[in-house]
C-alpha cells in the first residue's frame, strides 16, 4: 500500500515536471528582441519603427557580416496595433522585455506624447528601465536606421551614450517611463526630454559603409534638452543652458566648466562634486525662489600662465567659476521664464511641499507667475586638488 | 469540540502575521492614499494604531471565551437557532471574501506573469494547494507557515534594502495638504480591509494548545502577530508613496510589484520582481488556507458534520465561479468590491464585540455559565 502510494507521488512530480510552463512558453527563436522602439506621427497615423536583434550577428563567433539589426517600420492608428501588425513582415513575434531605447519623433512630442506613453506605461511586457528620448529635426524611424561603431546595436549604442554624457558632461539628461508621468502629471513641474540628431547625412548613415572609415562623417548625437508644457514640446534647452538646468534640479555627476583666461586661452575646472537646495517663499501671494548651489571643483587645465600655491590665484579661479556656473543657470532661467513659460525646475512642486496653502492659489495661471518670478542664485565653488602639478607646466617664466 | 489537532502559540503568531499580510500587501497601498495622496503614510499609521485597538478589544474581550469557537459562542449567546443562522451568514460572508482574495491572486499573475493563460487554471492551481492543505488540517499548515516564514522575511528583507536607495523624501510633501479629514477617511477604509478580518481567528483560538501560562499568552501573540503584519504593510505603503510618488500609487494596479521592478543593485540584482512576488504568494497562501479552514470547521459546527474534510473540495471549487462572478475584472474590483467589502468586514467585525460583550455581561452579572 505504502509503496503504491510511494509511486503514484513518483509519477505525479514526473508528469508535472514534463507539464510545466508550456504554455505561456516563449522559445527563443520565436521571438524578436525588440531593442529600440521609434514613434513618428503622419497625418493622424503613428509610424513604429522598430529596431531588432538579429541574434545570431550579435553573438562573439561567427556572424556573417550582415548588420546586426534591422529596423522595421509599420504605420498603424494605435501603438499596439502596430507592434500586431508587424508580425506579418517578420517572422518572429516581438518581444518588448528588452527595451533599451524609447524614440519618441519630433511630430508625436509637437503633437502631444502623452497619448504614445500609456501603451508604454500599460504593456505588461514593458519594464520601467528603458531611456526615453526624442528626436530634433529628424524622425525617429531615422534615428533607428543609422548604423553606429563601436557598440553593433544602434540602441544599446544611443544607450551608454547618453548614460556616459549624464554621467561626465552633464548637459543631457536620462528619462525614464515613470519619471516623464510623473512630471507629465504634475502641476509645479514640467518634463524635459532629451534630443538627439543626425549629424551628417542620414542617406550614407544607413548604411553599413558608414562605419568602415576611421573618421565618421554621420553619426547620432545629443544636443539639447526638448522643454515640454504638459505633454507638448515647447522649445529646446542648448548645450549651455541645458548644463544651467541640470545644476538647478541637483543632478550634476560630474563635468567640466572653462573660463576665459585672457583673450584667446582659457583655464578649465572640472565639478567633481555639487549640491543644489533650492528654497522658495511666497510674500504678498508673490513666490520668489533662491538657488544655492555648493559644488566641489579641481583644477583640470590650465592655458594661461599661473602658479597655484599662492591662495589669491585660486580665488580668483573660484570665483570664475561661480560666475560661469551662475551664468550658464542664468541663462537657463531667461529661456524657460521669458520663451517658455514652463517650470522644467519643479519650483512649483517646492511651493507645494512648502506652502501647500499659497500653492493652491498659484497653481492654476503657474506658467504665467513663473515667468515673471524673481529666482536668486548664489554659487559657491571650493577648489580642493589641482592634478599631478601645482603650476602652469611647462612654466614658462 | 476540540479536535486532536494542535497548534504552538509560536504557530499561531506566524498564521496571524501571516494572515494580516495576506492581500493587503497588494491592496494597502492603494487604500491607504486613495484620499489621503502623500499622507497616505500617516493614514497607514493611524490604521495601525486603531487596528491593534481592535485587537486588543478581541483579546480582552475573548479571554473568556478560549475554548470555544466563534460559531459556539454565537449558538450559546444567541441561542441555538439564531446563533445558527448567523453563523451560516457569516460562513457566506467568508465564501465571498475568499473568493475576492483569491481573484486577487488570480488576476494579478493572469495580468502580470502569464498573460496569455486563462485566469480559471490558475485560480484551480492555486485552490488545489488550499484544499490539500484544508484536508491535511491546521497542524500541517501551521507548520508550513513555520517552515515558509525564514523565505518570506529573506524576501521582504531584499525587497526593502533593494528598495531603500530609490528614495525620494520630497514625494511626501507637503504634510497634511487638505486637513486632516481625508486622511481619516483613508485610514479607516485601511483599518477595516487590513485588520478587521482577523476575528475570524477566533475559529483558531480553541486549536492552540493550551497550558496555563498560554492563556496570558495568547493576547499578546495575536496582537504582536497583527502589529508585526501591519508594520509590513505599512513599510510598502511608505516606499510606494516614497518611490512612486503618490499619484503613481494611486493609478498602479499592484504598486508593491510596480515597486520590485524598480529594484536594481548595480546592475547585477536586477529583474527580480517575479521572485519578490513569492512576498504575496507566501501571504496569500496562508490567508486564502486560514479562510478555508475556518469555512468548513464553521459548516461542520453548524451542521455537525462528523469530518471538517468533507467539505473541504466542494467549496474549493465553489470560490472559482464566485470570485469570477464577483470580480470579473480589476476595475470592478477596486471600485465596487473595495466599497462592499469594506461594509461587509465592518459589520461582521462588530459582530464578535457584540456577541462576546454580551457573553461576558451574562458571565459576569448573571453568574450564568457560558
Amino acid at each position: 500500500m505504502m509503496r503504491k502510494k510511494n509511486l503514484l507521488l513518483i509519477l505525479i512530480l514526473i508528469v508535472s515536471i514534463m507539464v510545466t510552463g508550456c504554455w505561456s512558453r516563449k522559445e527563443l527563436n520565436d521571438i524578436a528582441l525588440v531593442i529600440g522602439l521609434g514613434v513618428d506621427k503622419v497625418g493622424d497615423d503613428y509610424i513604429l519603427s522598430t529596431q531588432v536583434v538579429d541574434p545570431g550577428e550579435i553573438a562573439s563567433k561567427g556572424g556573417s557580416g550582415r548588420v546586426p539589426v534591422i529596423t522595421y517600420k509599420t504605420r498603424a492608428r494605435t501603438l499596439i496595433g502596430a507592434v500586431r501588425k508587424l508580425t506579418s513582415s517578420t517572422p518572429r513575434k516581438l518581444y518588448l522585455s528588452h527595451l533599451r531605447m524609447f524614440v519618441i519623433g519630433e511630430s508625436v512630442v509637437k503633437d502631444g506624447v502623452a497619448p504614445v506613453l500609456d501603451f508604454i506605461t500599460r504593456d505588461h511586457e514593458l519594464r520601467s528601465d528603458f531611456f526615453i528620448i526624442m528626436t530634433r529635426d529628424s524622425r525617429a524611424q531615422d534615428v533607428l536606421t543609422m548604423v553606429t561603431p563601436l557598440e553593433k546595436v544602434p540602441s544599446t549604442y544611443m544607450y551608454t551614450m547618453l548614460n556616459h554624457a549624464e554621467k561626465y558632461w552633464t548637459a543631457y539628461t536620462t528619462q525614464k517611463i515613470d519619471q516623464l508621468d510623473n512630471d507629465i502629471a504634475s502641476d509645479g513641474k514640467e518634463a524635459v526630454i532629451s534630443a538627439i540628431e543626425i549629424k551628417g547625412s542620414l542617406k550614407e548613415g544607413e548604411q553599413k559603409k558608414n562605419v568602415e572609415d576611421i573618421a565618421l562623417k554621420n553619426y547620432l548625437q545629443y544636443t539639447s534638452l526638448g522643454v515640454l508644457h504638459k505633454d507638448k514640446l515647447v522649445g529646446y534647452l542648448e548645450e549651455t543652458e541645458a548644463s544651467g538646468y541640470k545644476y538647478v534640479i541637483n543632478k550634476v555627476k560630474s563635468t567640466v566648466v572653462d573660463m576665459p583666461c585672457n583673450k584667446q586661452r582659457k583655464d578649465v575646472t572640472e565639478i567633481i562634486h555639487s549640491k543644489t537646495t533650492i528654497r522658495t517663499r511666497v510674500k504678498n501671494h508673490k513666490p520668489s525662489a533662491i538657488v544655492q548651489v555648493h559644488a566641489e571643483a579641481n583644477v583640470a587645465e590650465l592655458q594661461c600662465q599661473a602658479d597655484l600655491l599662492k591662495q589669491n590665484v585660486i580665488n580668483v579661479l573660484e570665483t570664475k567659476t561661480e560666475n560661469e556656473i551662475k551664468h550658464q543657470i542664468v541663462k537657463a532661467l531667461q529661456k524657460t521664464q521669458k520663451e517658455y513659460h514652463a517650470d522644467v525646475f519643479g519650483f512649483g512642486n517646492n511651493i507645494h511641499q512648502s506652502n501647500a496653502k499659497e500653492w493652491k492659489k498659484l497653481k492654476k495661471d503657474w506658467g504665467k507667475t513663473f515667468s515673471t518670478m524673481p529666482v536668486k542664485i548664489e554659487v559657491k565653488v571650493e577648489i580642493r586638488n589641482f592634478g599631478k602639478v601645482n603650476k602652469t607646466t611647462p612654466s614658462l617664466d | 469540540m476540540l479536535n486532536q489537532q494542535q497548534i504552538g502559540i509560536r504557530q499561531f503568531f506566524i498564521l496571524v502575521f501571516l494572515f494580516t499580510i495576506g492581500t493587503s500587501i497588494i491592496v494597502g497601498p492603494r487604500l491607504a492614499t486613495l484620499t489621503a495622496y502623500q499622507d497616505g503614510w500617516i493614514s497607514a499609521i493611524l490604521g495601525l494604531l486603531m487596528g491593534t485597538v481592535l485587537i486588543w478589544i478581541y483579546t480582552t474581550l475573548g479571554k473568556h471565551f478560549l475554548e470555544k469557537t466563534l460559531v459556539e459562542i454565537l449558538q450559546l449567546v444567541l441561542g441555538k437557532w439564531i446563533g445558527s443562522i448567523v453563523s451560516f451568514c457569516f460562513v457566506v460572508f467568508l465564501v465571498i471574501l475568499s473568493s475576492v482574495v483569491l481573484m486577487n491572486i488570480g488576476h494579478f499573475i493572469s495580468s502580470r506573469i502569464l498573460v496569455y493563460t486563462p485566469i480559471v487554471p490558475i485560480e484551480y492551481m492555486f485552490i488545489a494547494l488550499v484544499v490539500f492543505g484544508n484536508i491535511l488540517g491546521i497542524e500541517v499548515l501551521a507548520r508550513a507557515a513555520e517552515s515558509l516564514l525564514p523565505l518570506f522575511l529573506i524576501l521582504f528583507g531584499l525587497f526593502t534594502i533593494g528598495l531603500l536607495p530609490l528614495i525620494e523624501v520630497n514625494n511626501i510633501k507637503p504634510i497634511l495638504e487638505n486637513g486632516i479629514y481625508p486622511v481619516w477617511e483613508s485610514s479607516i477604509r485601511y483599518m477595516i480591509v487590513v485588520f478587521g478580518e482577523l476575528f475570524v481567528f477566533f475559529m483558531i483560538i480553541p486549536y492552540i494548545n493550551k497550558s496555563k501560562e498560554q492563556h496570558k499568552k495568547i493576547k499578546r501573540y495575536f496582537l504582536s502577530g497583527a502589529i508585526f503584519g501591519g508594520i509590513i504593510i505599512l513599510i510598502t505603503v511608505l516606499f510606494s508613496i516614497l518611490i512612486l510618488g503618490p499619484k503613481a500609487a494611486i493609478w498602479t494596479t499592484y504598486p508593491a510589484y510596480a515597486l520590485a521592478k524598480k529594484i536594481d543593485f548595480a546592475g547585477v540584482f536586477q529583474r527580480v520582481e517575479v521572485i519578490m512576488a513569492g512576498i504575496w504568494f507566501i501571504s496569500i497562501f496562508f490567508k486564502l488556507s486560514i479562510l478555508m479552514h475556518v469555512i468548513t470547521s464553521s459548516v461542520k459546527q453548524i451542521f455537525h458534520l462528523k469530518d471538517r474534510s468533507v467539505v473541504s473540495i466542494p467549496f474549493g471549487m465553489l470560490l472559482i465561479p464566485i470570485s469570477l462572478w464577483f470580480t470579473p475584472n480589476v476595475a470592478t474590483y477596486l471600485t465596487t468590491v473595495t466599497h462592499l467589502m469594506g461594509l461587509l468586514i465592518l459589520i461582521f467585525m462588530l459582530l464578535p464585540i457584540l456577541v462576546m460583550g454580551v457573553g461576558w455581561i451574562r458571565l459576569r452579572f448573571l453568574k450564568k455559565s457560558v
